[in-house]
């Protein structure tokens, strides 16, 4: 009984945690990458939350009269082949491809943790029928993945993110169901099964929380992933619908004029190899501070 | 702060600035600095007392195409463009368009049509062999045709049945008299030998071309090329000139492009038209076609048959026209690449009526054509295209020109197959706006019917018909003079783009081919975009 | 440990019929016909109905399913519809090609990833190991078909070193089928090149604290000889364990890859028969990948049960 106390005072996170906080603070941020990817994340954020006061234009503004101009004071990087103003849509994609890695992560992630929450927890036949089912999955690449789960939903914003989500989950199931299977054996656990909490109870409260800081770091590392896999969709033609634009799908749009307007497709480019060098090295960041053994990976 | 963090940092961003730097110079690789300029022949050439007729013999034409064909050498199955265009490396139609878009004798030496008796009756060219040996004669004729017929294709469906008169003769028997029945199954039917079909099956013979063209088929790599060699038996003395045609199928068009300026291939057919901007000043010619034949042709529509839809109201299908600059597209995206038109075909064409309506782009007209029918504020609809990026980028511009009239259009996008499902005549109507995917040849019967008929299949779904339209098209395919049929063809100009404004035409494709200055005579685009003429094509040593 | 590939053998089977339903319903959602596809958009209903029912089309999804699975089950994918031949030979002719550029890929990638993870680990904190991890992480921060079209413009079109795409079998014409595959194979290297090269250095800064190599260092031991001899054994381990995830990469990349330099293999095949929902050569690249996923899976798995035995009881 005591310990069952005990756990959910640390899991509230009252007391006890600001030290930890301060040590993750300093480990995290002790090594300077880490800080420029960071930042590099921040300004993404507020790009993406102030998008309408930063943009010089709008972004789905077309003037065919002034289409495909080189950089000027008035288009800093030039405008697209409808006269679109380049850097404006840059900004505004950022809010794209910010939902585009958010809410695939979130459906992958999700739905992968859930099942392998579900699997680790109950073992047996759920266990077996859930992992087969992940396995069938996880023999399937990616990329094929998404783009068959696309085409099959018809293309268009939403369902790329549900497309990419799908194609993400096998790895949170598996680790799901790994760091349960490791956690279940955890004193805390077994004394909560004894004082009869409910499994879903006992699921929630006490098995997920701890298995979260891997799982941190895989959601951090597969948002740069996604934003990546975009582009790669937009390129084998699922794009999502115009005016509003990701960068993956700039990217793959301002290709055909590389050798007139390369601004077209680099701008966007260089924003995502950026943003996803970013996230890596935050995710690796992140890994130091809540997998120690792994201290100075990057 | 420590010393050793600052230095890692240093580096860190130094690091990341010999990368970006590396990366501008790969971009300054790219970008052209200069145009290549093509070593051309000095324009006189003192020294040679006599321009000697140049040797056209041999040589292998390699051709790069963006695109992939399904069938090659079974005709009643074979419809794309790239088919036909690949297809007639190795087989011949009964008849070619000439410049004016007039049908003319190819494989046939004559034709006679009696529109009382309901027949066309055609002579053929004789001493004429298919690849596999065989005679091209009548009965081959009658075969194709059968064929062609009992499939169900849409062009045959006046045809009733093939009759062999002797042996260089066959006799078409019409349903009804029909006066583009010739056009439709002179061009759509390109003969292939019976005897190859009947000795292996289908299956094969659409793999298989096996016609009376200049060149035989050799082999079919799926996704990577067509290859053809020289016909020595072919019916024309002389020709062809080259030893070998490669059709090289290349998935993305930059690939392509690249292709072509590495000197991988002479020339590169079906350009988008931001590649061929690209291309121009490359040291290649861009040819393009002006007629309209056989070209594609872009515009889009509303569901007009939905009473509840603002598009049942001409008023709205009106505002449409005014609210899009047609020219400014062209112009713009499209780089010259196309014909702006506000009709059927492109001007100039003999079914080209220069009295419609021009709907000049006026979004103030709009505007008030919309508050008219009762929509001051405009109104948000869907606005469906195909997912390819020329398209996508057209109806971008669409998108954008209506939302300055107000109406609000969700683009949706969709695969071909998606398309013409929804396109198709046995589907429910579809929701809003749709892309619209014609062709741009000069016509009232062959292709019209198709869109525009209460028994249409294309787009029919969606929208409205008239009487007027139907009894015009009727009368149009049973006239038996042409001066009627082109008066009736600027009647249904005028009543469908201008009265009834069903579809809003932007333009037609002038289907640019590349190629460099080596290759003459390489007969692309000559008046047919879908047809291509390789007998005479040569390669300069 | 018979029992224990049984087991897993077993388990892959039911992993196999599993793949094969999964691509089934995805494939059946998709909007839409193959009919409509090879007809045109002008095609007649009856036309449409006639192609429908040659092609199987018309069934319910389960009737479908278990028709192709039984056939499946003899050995026959079916017959494309574009193809117009067996599955099995459209295959045939695409996988070798796809294997070829893979492997060539998998070991460029380990060739290069893993002295570079060592060079990194060891010398942490010099020059050196920056450049490689900012090239690591940028490799995996690239998109992939513009990394292609670059290396098109660089080296075909500005230096014009190799040719700008196509592939030759290195049996028929070997000096041009290596000039041909560089691009792609460098392309796909990319990823799994970068993924080693970062697990290399990890697993390797963690076996050089260990207290053995410290062991070792103290012993006299040259630098070179411990690094080689002792550490890098422990630190493979890992590595060798992401080898066999590369599988899917590899795949993955090959769609891009293939599309970019129009190579004739699996990946092409896939993009193309999706977009023309040729369902049985769909389902067929989806099952044949999931064989050899799983298989180097498997392979793994087996080696480990082998060096492990208390994996064998999981």
């Amino acid at each position: 009984m005591a310990e069952v106390t005990t756990t959910n005072e640390i899991l509230s996170g009252n007391a006890p945690r600001t030290n930890e906080l301060r040590r993750f603070m300093r480990v995290f941020l002790g090594r300077k990458v880490v800080l420029v990817g960071v930042i590099i994340i921040l300004v993404l954020i507020i790009t993406a939350l102030f998008a309408p006061q930063i943009a010089p234009h709008d972004p789905i503004k077309q003037n065919l009269r002034i289409a495909l101009q080189s950089p000027s004071s008035e288009h800093l990087l030039g405008t697209d082949p409808l006269g679109r103003d380049i850097l404006s849509r840059i900004i505004y994609g950022s809010r794209v491809s910010l939902a585009v890695g958010f809410i695939a992560v979130g459906v992958g992630g999700v739905l992968g943790m859930t099942l392998g929450l579900l699997a680790g927890y109950f073992g047996r036949i759920v266990d077996l029928l859930i992992m087969r089912f992940i396995d069938a999955m996880m023999a399937i690449p990616p990329l094929m993945l998404a783009l068959v789960l696309g085409v099959s939903l018809g293309g268009g914003l939403n369902n790329v993110m549900i497309a990419l989500g799908i194609s993400l989950l096998p790895t949170y199931a598996r680790l799901m169901r790994g760091q349960v299977l490791a956690v279940k054996q955890a004193d805390y656990v077994k004394a909560g099964k004894v004082v009869g909490c409910s499994d879903f109870r006992i699921m929630f409260r006490h098995v997920f929380p701890n298995c979260l800081p891997p799982l941190i770091v895989l959601v951090t590392l597969n948002l740069g992933v996604a934003i990546l896999s975009e582009a790669s969709l937009s390129f084998l033609g699922l794009g999502i619908s115009p005016p509003g634009a990701a960068w993956g799908a700039m990217v793959y749009d301002g290709y055909t004029y590389l050798m007139t307007n390369p601004l077209l497709s680099f701008a966007p480019g260089i924003c995502i190899m950026l943003v996803v060098l970013a996230f890596n090295i935050v995710g690796d960041g992140l890994r130091d501070v809540l997998d120690p053994r792994l201290r100075g990976t990057i | 702060m420590t010393k050793k963090g600052k230095a890692a940092l240093i580096r860190m961003v130094s690091l990341s600035l010999v990368f970006a730097l590396l990366f501008s110079m790969v971009i300054a690789g790219c970008a052209p600095k200069e145009p290549v300029v093509e070593p051309t022949v000095p324009p006189s050439a003192p020294t040679e007392p006599a321009p000697a007729e140049p040797q056209k013999e041999g040589g292998v034409l390699k051709l790069g195409i963006a695109l992939k064909p399904t069938v090659l050498g079974y005709a009643a199955e074979m419809r794309t463009y790239q088919e036909f265009l690949i297809g007639s490396t190795a087989l011949e139609p009964l008849g070619r368009h000439d410049e004016t878009g007039q049908m003319q004798p190819w494989l046939a030496e004559s034709w006679e049509s009696d529109a009382d008796a309901k027949t066309i009756t055609v002579k053929l060219k004789k001493g004429i062999k298919f690849h596999d040996g065989t005679d091209f004669n009548a009965e081959a004729v009658k075969w194709n045709m059968d064929e062609f017929l009992n499939y169900g294709r849409a062009e045959a469906k006046d045809l009733e049945s093939t009759d062999v008169i002797d042996e260089y003769t066959v006799r078409l028997n019409l349903v009804t008299w029909n006066s583009s029945l010739m056009d439709a199954l002179f061009y759509f039917v390109l003969m292939t030998s019976p005897t190859a079909f009947q000795e292996n099956d289908k299956d094969w013979a659409a793999n298989n071309p096996i016609g009376t063209g200049p060149f035989k088929f050799a082999s079919w790599d799926r996704d990577v090329s067509v290859k053809f060699t020289k016909f020595e038996g072919y019916w024309q003395e002389g020709q062809p000139y080259l030893d070998a045609v490669e059709w090289h199928l290349i998935a993305d068009a930059m690939t392509a492009m690249a292709s072509f300026r590495a000197k991988e291939v002479d020339a590169l057919v079906n350009l988008e038209p931001g590649i061929a901007r690209q291309i121009e000043g490359m040291g290649a010619d861009i040819k393009k076609l002006e007629t309209g034949l056989g070209a594609m042709a872009i515009g889009f529509a509303g569901d007009s048959i939905n009473s509840d839809s603002p598009f049942s109201d001409v008023r709205v299908r009106k505002a449409l026209s005014f609210a899009v600059d047609s020219e400014e597209i062209t112009e713009s995206i499209l780089f010259g690449y196309a014909v702006a038109t506000n009709q059927w075909g492109v001007p100039g064409s003999w079914s080209f009526n220069p009295a419609v309506e021009k709907y000049a782009y006026n979004p103030e007209k709009a505007k008030q054509l919309l508050a008219e029918a009762g929509y001051p504020d405009g109104f948000t609809t869907k606005l469906t295209t195909l997912n390819s990026p020329m398209e996508v980028q057209i109806m971008t511009a669409v998108q954008g020109y209506l939302a300055d009239v107000g109406i609000d259009a969700q683009m949706e996008l969709v695969d071909t197959a998606h398309y013409r499902e929804i396109t198709n005549v046995a589907s429910d109507p579809w929701d809003g706006l749709m892309l619209y995917r014609g062709r741009g040849d000069a016509d009232v019967v062959t292709y019209m019917p198709r869109n525009f008929s209460s028994k249409g299949l294309l787009m029919v779904n969606g929208l409205i018909t008239t009487d007027k339209i139907d009894k015009l098209l009727v009368d149009a395919a049973a006239a038996s003079d042409f001066n009627t049929v082109k008066q009736i063809a600027f009647e249904l100009q005028k009543e469908i783009y201008e009265e009834q404004c069903i579809i809003t035409p932007l333009f037609v494709l002038t289907m640019p081919v590349a190629k460099y200055p080596h290759l003459h005579d390489e007969g692309f685009n000559k008046a047919q975009a879908s047809l291509w003429t390789p007998e005479s094509a040569w390669i300069e040593k | 440990m018979a029992g224990f590939v049984a087991r897993r053998l077993v388990q892959s089977v039911i992993v196999l019929i599993m793949v094969s339903f999964i691509a089934f319903s995805f494939l059946h959602l998709l909007p839409g016909d193959a009919a409509l596809v090879i007809l045109g958009g002008e095609a007649t209903q009856e036309e449409i109905l006639n192609l429908r029912q040659e092609l199987g089309l018309d069934q319910p999804m389960w009737v479908q399913y278990g028709r192709w699975f039984t056939n499946a089950l003899q050995g026959n994918l079916g017959r494309s519809i574009f193809h117009r031949e067996s599955v099995i030979s459209v295959i045939a002719k695409r996988l070798p090609v796809t294997i070829y550029l893979g492997t060539l890929a998998l070991l460029l990638s380990i060739l290069i990833s893993i002295p570079a993870g060592i060079i990194s680990a060891v010398r942490r904190g010099h020059i050196s190991d920056s450049i490689i991890t900012v090239a690591a992480n940028l490799g995996m921060a690239i998109p992939i078909f513009w990394l292609g079209i670059l290396g098109i413009y660089f080296f075909s079109l500005k230096l014009g070193w190799l040719p700008v795409m196509g592939y030759t079998s290195p049996l028929d014409n070997f000096w041009l089928s290596t000039k041909q595959a560089i691009m792609p194979v460098i392309c796909l290297a990319v990823i799994p090149l970068a993924t080693l090269t970062r697990q290399t250095r990890s697993s390797m800064l963690e076996v050089i604290r260990q207290d053995y190599i410290r062991t070792a260092r103290s012993k006299g031991l040259k630098e070179k000889t411990v690094i080689t001899r002792h550490a890098l054994k422990n630190a493979i381990i890992p590595v060798v364990t992401l080898l066999g995830l590369q599988a899917r990469y590899l795949v993955g990349g090959s769609i891009l890859v293939e599309q970019i330099f129009n190579i004739p293999g699996m990946g092409r095949l896939m993009v193309s028969s999706v977009f023309d929902k040729d369902f049985p050569i769909v389902q067929g690249c989806i099952l044949v990948v999931a064989i050899a996923i799983i298989l180097a899976n498997l392979v793994i798995d087996l080696s480990y049960g082998y060096l492990d035995p208390r994996i064998r009881d999981d």
